[in-house]
Formats: C-alpha cells, sequence, structure tokens
C-alpha cells in the first residue's frame, strides 16, 4: 500500500506539472509547449483607481500551440470595457469604451531554467486593433532553484495610434506614436505540489518622443494552482510609488491591477 | 543618481545575484564516469536525452530530487508519456543514477 502510495505521489508530481509550469501573470517564464500541445488561456483584468475614477475590464482568450524545435505561437482575441468620468463644456459625464483587437505571439526558448544556468527566450507579438498597432518584444529570463522560481522581463513596445481630428467638415488623420518600456520580476515558491506564492513587480515607464512622462512601480502577491492539464494564476498588484516625481501616478495609471489567468490543456 | 536610476540599479544588481547563484544540471565529469562505471560520452548522451524530452512537458527535476528507487518507478511511467526507447530510458538512467538523492 505504501509503494502504491509513493508511486502515485511521484506520478501526480512529474505526470501532474503543467505544460508550461507558468508560475505568474504579468511577468513571464522561459518555457514553451511541446510540439502538438495546445492550451487555451482566459485573461481577466481588472484595473482601477484613476484621479476621474476610472475603471477597467479587459479579457484575452488565448489559443496557444507548440510548434516544436523549441518554438511556439499564441493567437489572442482581445476585449476590454472602461468607464472613466470626463468634463464637457464644464459638466461632468461618465464615458464608456469598448475595444476590441487581435494580437499573435511568438515565442522561442533558448535556454532551459534548470539544465542551463540560465533560462532564456524570446518573444515578439503584434497587436492590430481598429485605431492602432502595437509591437511588443521581451527578453525572458529564468531560472529554477530547488522550489524558487525567478523570471525576469525587459519588455519594449511601441504603439501607433491613429488619431483623427476635425478639419472644416472633414477628420484629419494622425499617427501618434509612444513607445512604453517594461521591467518585470517575478519570485515564486513552491509550497505545495500544486500551490505556487510569490510576489511580481512592474515598472512602467512612457515614453513620448525622446521624454520620459512616467515611471511607476506595481508590486503585489502571485498565487498560483496547477494540477493534471489546469492551472490558474492570480495577481494583484498595487501601484507603490512614481518613480520619477514621487507620490502616485494616478492621470495614466490604475492605483490597483488585478490579473487573473486560466488554462486548460488539450 | 535618482531613483529611476536606483532602481534599475537595482534590478540589474539582481539579476547579477540570480546569475551568480544558479547552477546547472551537471555535466559528467570523468569522476562522475568513473563512479558509474560508464563512459562520459555516454553519461552526456542520457543528459541530452533527458533535456530534450523531459523538459517539453515540464520543468526539469535534479537528479538528486529523488532516491534510486523513486527514480526507478517513476521512470517506466514518464517514458510512455515521453514515447522514449528503452534504450534512450536506460541512458537516462544511467545519467540520473551518478547524483540520486541519498538514502540517509
Amino acid at each position: 500500500m505504501r509503494k502504491i502510495l509513493l508511486l502515485m505521489t511521484l506520478i501526480c508530481i512529474l505526470a501532474g506539472a503543467k505544460a508550461q509550469d507558468r508560475v505568474f501573470t504579468y511577468t513571464y517564464q522561459s518555457g514553451v509547449l511541446n510540439k502538438g500541445q495546445k492550451e487555451i488561456e482566459v485573461w481577466s483584468t481588472l484595473s482601477g483607481g484613476r484621479n476621474n475614477f476610472y475603471r477597467s475590464l479587459e479579457h484575452s482568450l488565448e489559443f496557444e500551440v507548440g510548434l516544436g524545435k523549441k518554438l511556439q505561437t499564441s493567437f489572442y482575441l482581445n476585449y476590454g470595457n472602461s468607464s472613466a468620468v470626463v468634463e464637457e463644456n464644464g459638466n461632468q459625464l461618465l464615458n464608456n469604451s469598448t475595444s476590441y483587437s487581435f494580437s499573435n505571439e511568438w515565442k522561442l526558448k533558448l535556454t532551459d531554467p534548470v539544465a542551463d544556468r540560465i533560462g532564456s527566450a524570446l518573444y515578439f507579438e503584434y497587436s492590430l486593433a481598429p485605431t492602432s498597432t502595437a509591437f511588443e518584444g521581451k527578453l525572458i529570463i529564468d531560472k529554477q532553484m530547488g522550489n524558487f522560481t525567478n523570471a525576469f522581463n525587459l519588455v519594449g513596445e511601441y504603439e501607433i495610434e491613429h488619431a483623427f481630428t476635425p478639419d472644416g467638415n472633414k477628420l484629419r488623420s494622425e499617427n501618434k506614436g509612444e513607445f512604453t518600456l517594461e521591467l518585470n520580476y517575478g519570485l515564486s515558491c513552491k509550497i505545495k505540489d500544486h500551490l505556487n506564492l510569490g510576489l511580481e513587480a512592474m515598472s512602467q515607464n512612457r515614453i513620448s518622443g525622446s521624454t520620459l512622462e512616467n515611471s511607476v512601480l506595481l508590486m503585489g502577491p502571485a498565487l498560483s494552482y496547477s494540477t493534471n492539464g489546469f492551472w490558474v494564476n492570480l495577481t494583484c498588484m498595487p501601484q507603490i510609488t512614481n518613480l520619477k516625481d514621487g507620490g502616485l501616478e494616478l492621470t495614466d495609471h490604475e492605483r490597483l491591477q488585478t490579473r487573473l489567468i486560466f488554462s486548460y490543456e488539450f | 543618481m535618482n531613483s529611476k536610476s536606483c532602481f534599475i540599479g537595482f534590478y540589474l544588481f539582481l539579476m547579477l545575484v540570480i546569475l551568480a547563484c544558479s547552477p546547472a544540471l551537471y555535466i559528467p565529469t570523468l569522476a562522475d564516469s568513473q563512479k558509474a562505471g560508464v563512459s562520459t560520452d555516454s553519461l552526456a548522451i542520457g543528459r541530452k536525452i533527458y533535456v530534450n524530452n523531459c523538459s517539453n512537458c515540464h520543468s526539469l527535476y535534479r537528479p538528486e530530487h529523488f532516491t534510486k528507487r523513486e527514480w526507478a518507478k517513476v521512470m517506466p511511467v514518464m517514458q510512455k508519456k515521453a514515447k522514449i526507447s528503452n534504450e534512450q530510458r536506460t541512458m537516462i538512467v544511467k545519467y540520473l543514477a551518478v547524483h540520486y538523492k541519498d538514502m540517509k
């Protein structure tokens, strides 16, 4: 009986390991899906707490597939809805806006976080929306040491927004470019076979032209639960400080961001 | 130095610490070969098969993570999942055997 239990436990540890062993929501790790493996991920991000109220709920439905040779691709369908108080001619109004977009990402694993001194991967994503186009690149570095997982991402995102302004009885189109440099760090500890608890930090730096507009630091707890073929991760990150001017930056950034991802492998 | 520079410096320092403390999966040496009674090349092949076939589906486990008996029990089950041959399984076991967790 004892032998059977031992074997069952070992098989659960190994076989129950999720395809990518992902334990963070904002910070990526270097793992990719095996050739032919498929996963569906559902993302929900709730952000809120700007000066003008502002609250947004964004969802992504992601289909991931492993292509082999340490390469993986994903397709996202993104939907978002936000509410904010705006002022028009001295009157306050509640403005609701909805967004839809499509994204496609490519991830190439370079080194393994256990077999090699450090795990690494390259990531590229483009997003298409009716009035904007965005390109995102990431350098992913991670390391697994015993029960601890460390991950660090250097992220660059360039977004081109197609703005329209009235010009007589016509609309004039203008492209506005904005660059965001993001640093992500995650540290997680396996506290039980299927449960990880850790911390995630994110530094978002918005650059327009050659000017650093703002630089905020968010940090909060990250929880991950996985079982055979299924995992769920939750991170709640309050804004800690505005690294540029001190205090909190609540004009373009939220006081709190919370993200939940759950995934099924099939 | 402003707070932003301090913050970036802290990140880089953290990464250096992680790098400096990072052990990799052991690469077979002559001493390992003598201990196992198997050639270094065979152990290196076992390592390669282990990394290439097992890390695709889950994080790798260090040899010292499990005892000899534990590895022996779990390997046949994993062999089926990874679709590897008996010969490949034997090579992996030989590689892992050098640094099994001691039964103390």
